[in-house]
């Protein structure tokens, strides 16, 4: 899809972040919003969440798969309006914009980290 | 109407395929088998064409392809991540852009570009992740009904799930979200006791009979709040994962006593404890949610998945507790599995099929060889091609006793028999034998051929029938995923193996004598068992069946065929490098046997130690 360094790609990915993102997550932080507990809750009875869609249907299957970066943009918007998250789903062109831009399925994934469980 | 699915797991750690018709398990291998990179994370072509090969078919014949995670959630996760790491997340963001929403994202590309074809389907089917681990120990188990646990590291926002399966369906029904991860706190001490993070812990399991769990109340006042549910949150003020690129930070340094240790530097009592602590921990927290997914089923079975069911010390107390009738473990309960569970979730999810039971009440999952095998004429023509000098010996019976009694002269010999195993460990289709009743048996494969010290005894592998007599284990182990204590009555020095808890130096006691089968028998006289079924490994089983004979011990000691760093081998042509690089005295090709001694000289012109990085 195109052709762009790899120094180039972190170069994108890091202005992305200082422009669109750092902004987003001071806000956050001013306004002691978190996305996720970051610590122990005693008053909680538990923390298992009840799961709302407890079976995997063949529309599950089916409403994941995303081919080109043009489908990116509505499945993001989509997804953080349901998660409650408008101030994400407005960026979604912009995330999808840059999946664009480092678009590189010829790159062969980088090694398994001794440092980092691999979770991105 | 017959269907074909192939699933695909990919870019995480442990990349594989699996191919299933019909809810029969055709075929399943792991990418590093065929790359010979160990824990190969890439988009794993070798084994999505050896899936294909081993059912007969072209790529337009599968009916659907599955992938067996959802790349679109991981990145709500990972954006939600940096957002709550702040400055720091930019360092995730900038790794993370470029391989989940540069490369992931777009698994399709790479089904297409490697196929040509998205299968019937026309498109690129998911799942969730921990959907597809629970589908992989759920389907194959041999329960019409059972309680489903998965837990890992983390699979998009999910940690762990608890869940029902009956008949063909799957109910999960609650999770634990990140950051709060067993598998995540498992990893931590991982990296902090100077083991590789995703494969290390299988080490720092192995390390925590040495120790004494002294920390055990201190990570459960600091590090983590448990409810008696078994559900957990973890104080992310002492970890590093969400905001660095390592798993812990210095306040965890500061609560054990330093930094981590250094990897390969020695191991201290330090480390002990704390692999001890940790190990203890985890066991609470599985035990706690066994007890509640039982409550909350009432299923009188239970079936586990997600990387922790590896860990065989904690499988084998949640069934010592009796909390369910039976557990089954899923052998590739890691990520490679995902592969196999997204095909049959795709099966009875996806296209409804019904559900068969397993052959007379036991699983489907053929012992897990569900890799490549090589039939004696392709073994034959290996050996003369290379102009390998061999002895054929086409008779199983004559050759098993040929076998078993070199292994009772102490020999230690590479056996290639059969299809390869699916999962880490090695089932007696590629492994290294040796005698366990030899006091130097461990010694011998530890520095001759694994070129390791290591403080890990090997497993044993244990005709089926015979269990009872070795080991304090009621049924079947067919996955080396239960540890068991080794019965009273063989134990031997059991008062000088209670003070030798407390050395500095666990190589000096690693090899002393603490059974009639010293050489897997741990510290704690524990043993990671394996039985063996005639119906699963018909060779293997009649090894230990003449070895028996000879002996009057049906077990062996049974070490996954590999050198370190090294994934196990594949094919006859890895498996008589490994052979000629290492002081093994035999080696097995199916009918064929190769002696060392007859083989010529082996000259390599660079050190073949180089090629693998260390585990």
């Amino acid at each position: 899809m195109n052709s762009t360094s790899q120094d180039e790609k972190e170069r994108l990915a890091r202005e992305f972040y200082a422009a669109r993102l750092l902004p987003l997550s001071r806000a956050a932080s001013a306004s002691g919003k978190h996305y996720f507990p970051l610590g122990p809750e005693p008053g909680l009875e538990t923390y298992y969440v009840r799961r709302a869609r407890t079976r995997w249907t063949a529309a599950d299957f089916e409403s994941q798969s995303v081919a080109t970066p043009e489908q990116l943009a509505p499945a993001l918007a989509a997804l953080w309006q349901t998660t409650g998250n408008p101030e994400l789903a407005a960026l979604a062109p912009d995330f999808a914009a840059l999946a664009a831009r480092v678009y590189d399925v010829n790159t062969e994934a980088e090694g398994v980290t001794p440092f980092m469980y691999v979770m991105f | 109407m017959s269907r074909t699915i192939l699933g695909i797991s990919a870019f995480y750690h442990d990349s594989a395929a699996a191919l299933v018709r019909d809810g029969e398990i055709v075929a399943a291998a792991q990418e590093e088998r065929f790359s010979r990179k160990k824990h190969d994370p890439r988009f794993p072509r070798a084994a999505i064409n050896y899936c294909l090969e081993e059912a007969f078919i072209e790529q337009d014949d599968l009916d659907a392809i599955v992938f067996y995670d959802s790349p679109l959630l991981t990145w709500d996760r990972i954006v939600k991540n940096c957002l709550e790491a702040g400055e720091p997340g930019e360092d995730q963001f900038a790794k993370a852009a470029r391989s989940t929403l540069g490369v992931k994202l777009w698994a399709q590309d790479y089904v297409k570009s490697t196929l040509g074809t998205l299968g019937k389907a026309g498109k690129l089917l998911h799942a969730e992740h921990h959907m597809s681990h629970a589908a992989s120990a759920f389907y194959p188990s041999p329960y019409e009904e059972a309680a489903i646990i998965t837990v890992d590291g983390v699979g998009e926002w999910a940690t762990s799930t608890i869940g029902l399966g009956r008949g063909s369906d799957i109910d999960l029904l609650y999770q634990i979200n990140y950051p709060h991860s067993v598998g995540l706190l498992y990893s931590a001490f991982t990296y902090f006791c100077g083991f590789k993070v995703n494969s290390g812990e299988y080490k720092l399991m192995g390390l925590a009979p040495y120790g004494r769990p002294k920390y055990r109340q201190l990570i459960l006042d600091r590090l983590l709040d448990l409810k008696p549910d078994g559900s957990i949150r973890l104080n992310m003020e002492y970890f590093g994962y969400i905001d660095s690129l390592v798993m812990t930070n210095p306040r965890f340094d500061e609560l054990f006593g330093g930094p981590p240790r250094k990897p390969e530097s020695p191991i201290t009592r330090r480390e002990m404890d704390l692999a001890a602590s940790i190990q203890a921990v985890t066991e609470e927290i599985l035990l706690r949610m066994a007890r509640f997914a039982r409550t909350e089923t009432g299923a009188r079975h239970c079936v586990f998945a997600g990387g922790v069911a590896l860990n065989c010390v904690a499988n084998g107390h949640v069934l010592r507790e009796k909390i369910f009738d039976d557990i089954w473990i899923q052998p590739a309960a890691g990520d490679a599995g995902g592969a196999l569970g997204a095909a049959l979730l795709a099966t009875y999810a996806y296209f409804n099929l019904p559900r068969a039971p397993g052959p007379g009440g036991r699983d489907r999952m053929h012992g897990s060889y569900l890799g490549p095998a090589f039939r004696p004429a392709e073994i034959r023509s290996f050996v003369e091609r290379r102009e390998i000098p061999y002895e054929c010996m086409p008779d199983t019976v004559q050759r098993s006793k040929r076998i078993a009694a070199t292994l009772a002269e102490g020999k230690v010999v590479g056996f290639l028999s059969g299809r390869m195993e699916f999962g880490p460990r090695a089932l007696g289709a590629r492994s290294i034998l040796g005698d366990p009743r030899r006091p130097d048996t461990q010694a011998t494969m530890n520095l001759k051929i694994k070129f390791r010290e290591s403080f890990r005894p090997f497993a044993p592998s244990c005709l089926v029938e015979d269990v009872g007599e070795y080991f304090e284990l009621e049924g079947e182990s067919p996955y080396m995923l239960l540890v068991a204590p080794v019965r009273e009555n063989r134990r031997q020095n059991v008062a000088e193996a209670e003070k030798q808890r407390d050395v500095e130096d666990m190589l000096q006691v690693i090899n002393q004598v603490r059974s009639d089968i010293p050489a897997v028998t741990h510290v704690d006289f524990s043993a990671r068992v394996q039985t063996v079924h005639e119906s699963d490994q018909p060779m293997y089983y009649e090894l230990l069946r003449q070895f028996k004979a000879l002996t009057g011990y049906g077990v062996l000691v049974n070490s996954s065929f590999n050198v370190r760093g090294e994934p196990i081998v594949c094919t006859p042509q890895d498996a008589y490098l490994c052979f000629m690089r290492t002081e093994m005295d035999l080696l097995v090709l199916e009918d064929h046997l190769l002696w060392k001694t007859s083989q010529p000289a082996w000259v390599e012109k660079e050190d073949w130690r180089q090629t693998y990085e260390l585990d």
